[in-house]
């Protein structure tokens, strides 16, 4: 399963995880390279140009989501368990297109 | 109880949350287009944690977000209108306040966090990696600003920014939540959306205000805070007060601790022991190098005069009286008024006794 992660309508990038321990993130440089351009660089976003970048972390950018992950509406809303890991909220998010301002994730 | 009740009339976006903000939220459309036009899309916002009406957890933040926004009309100040409403789903009540979308042309929109960046990044890439704090402090938002008509002017990008009057408004805003004890500007309150038809960065409605006057908090909190200034009503009160209770009655803005790795979230650890004097100093720094905000501190004045009709209106609009918030945050900004006034003439003096030594 992997998790888009867009900004407005830009497809910035996927995000899938490893055998249960690893964070691995790749860009789409075109779609990325058109919301930069919109947005004049300003874009809130630290992953460009990531090709198979591995982290054992999650990457700064799914923490504005993983932090709402508890919050009481949400957590009905996309049925998130108390032992699901990191990954699996994020999906679970992801499954619903949960937005957080401009910026959302969708399953791919 | 006169909230406006939404069960029943309205029809729920199918992106039905906005997982911004620690409260529950969903966007919605009204089904009777006599009150709203199909196209305009409002904000329900839960004014507590918990999801459904539960008296031990209720806060006063609504009435907050209501009589901030009736203050900032009267001071001509931009701010998103909130109005008191509750909706029942199936499985309870719901308080909360609703406002119209700040942003019907879906322009971009980026966090105030997103614009201190900017700095921070050009910092790096100009000073060989030069680390620029992304601190939440007015002079840092303008320096982002300033890079933003630097590459403007330089590379010829479209995107502009007014610095003067985007400034000015910042300024006011933190003048405003100084006087008001807005606890909760965090650089994820302060927001700015790109006008795709003139490439102008400008500053959105101040939105998110019920934090004001320690509202948050618990009633006997602000009960105490209450008799303690009706006795004293000076700034010494004040200061003991903001000790024991800075998250409550302190400014998060222009000195912002969050966490670096994770900033949506608050390292409250670190802003236990936020010195109210940063703030002031700042402010009033700020305030004596522009006439425009010293005759904005003294329409401040009139601020407990505000909260008394605003106070009113609310009565009239919902039928709820709170006679405690009213006095309480009447005493607050006086004292915080008169204080900064103070600073600020003081200042003044400091500078004109330094110019008679200099001639």
């Amino acid at each position: 399963m992997k998790i888009m992660f867009k900004y407005m309508n830009f497809s910035l990038g996927f995000l899938t995880f490893e055998n249960n321990d690893t964070y691995v993130y790749n860009s789409n440089i075109e779609e990325e390279q058109k919301a930069k351009k919109a947005t004049f660089g300003i874009l809130d976003y630290s992953l460009y140009n990531s090709n198979n970048i591995k982290s054992k972390k999650i990457f700064k950018d799914f923490l504005q989501f993983l932090n709402q992950s508890s919050r009481e509406d949400i957590v009905k809303y996309c049925n998130i368990k108390a032992d699901d890991n990191d990954f699996q909220k994020l999906l679970k998010m992801a499954n619903k297109n949960l937005s957080l301002g401009a910026y959302s994730l969708s399953i791919i | 109880m006169n909230r406006i009740d939404l069960t029943g009339k309205i029809s729920r976006h199918p992106q039905i949350l906005d997982a911004r903000g620690a409260r529950p939220k969903f966007w919605f459309t009204f089904l009777d287009q006599s009150i709203s036009s199909k196209q305009e899309e409002w904000l329900f916002k839960n004014t507590n944690k918990a999801l459904y009406v539960d008296n031990t957890t209720q806060t006063f933040e609504d009435v907050g977000e209501v009589i901030f926004s009736k203050i900032c009309r009267k001071l001509g100040i931009d701010c998103v209108d909130y109005k008191l409403a509750q909706y029942q789903d199936n499985d309870g009540l719901r308080y909360g306040v609703i406002c119209k979308d700040y942003n019907p042309e879906q322009f971009s929109e980026f966090s105030g966090h997103a614009i201190l960046e900017i700095y921070t990044n050009f910092m790096h890439d100009n000073f060989k990696g030069f680390f620029h704090s992304n601190e939440n402090t007015l002079f840092n938002y303008k320096r982002s600003f300033n890079c933003i008509m630097l590459q403007h002017d330089k590379e010829k990008t479209d995107i502009r920014v007014n610095v003067t009057n985007v400034f000015r408004l910042l300024s006011k805003m933190m003048i405003l939540d100084y006087i008001c004890c807005q606890s909760d500007r965090n650089f994820y309150n302060i927001s700015f959306l790109l006008d795709r038809n003139t490439q102008e960065l400008k500053m959105v409605p101040l939105f998110d205000n019920g934090n004001i006057f320690s509202w948050n908090f618990r009633e006997s909190v602000i009960n105490h805070q209450n008799i303690v200034l009706s006795k004293e009503p000076t700034i010494e009160r004040f200061k003991e007060l903001y000790q024991s209770k800075s998250l409550a009655l302190g400014v998060k803005t222009p000195v912002s601790y969050r966490e670096h790795e994770n900033p949506t979230k608050a390292n409250s650890l670190k802003y236990k022991d936020l010195p109210a004097n940063i703030v002031e100093d700042e402010l009033s720094d700020l305030i004596i190098e522009d006439k425009e905000l010293q005759e904005f501190l003294k329409q401040c004045e009139h601020i407990p005069q505000y909260i008394d009709e605003a106070f009113t209106e609310f009565q009239e609009e919902y039928g709820e009286n709170y006679n405690l918030l009213r006095n309480q945050s009447s005493l607050i900004s006086k004292i915080k008024q008169q204080y900064l006034l103070t600073l600020v003439k003081e200042k003044i003096q400091k500078m004109e006794r330094e110019d008679e030594n200099n001639v």
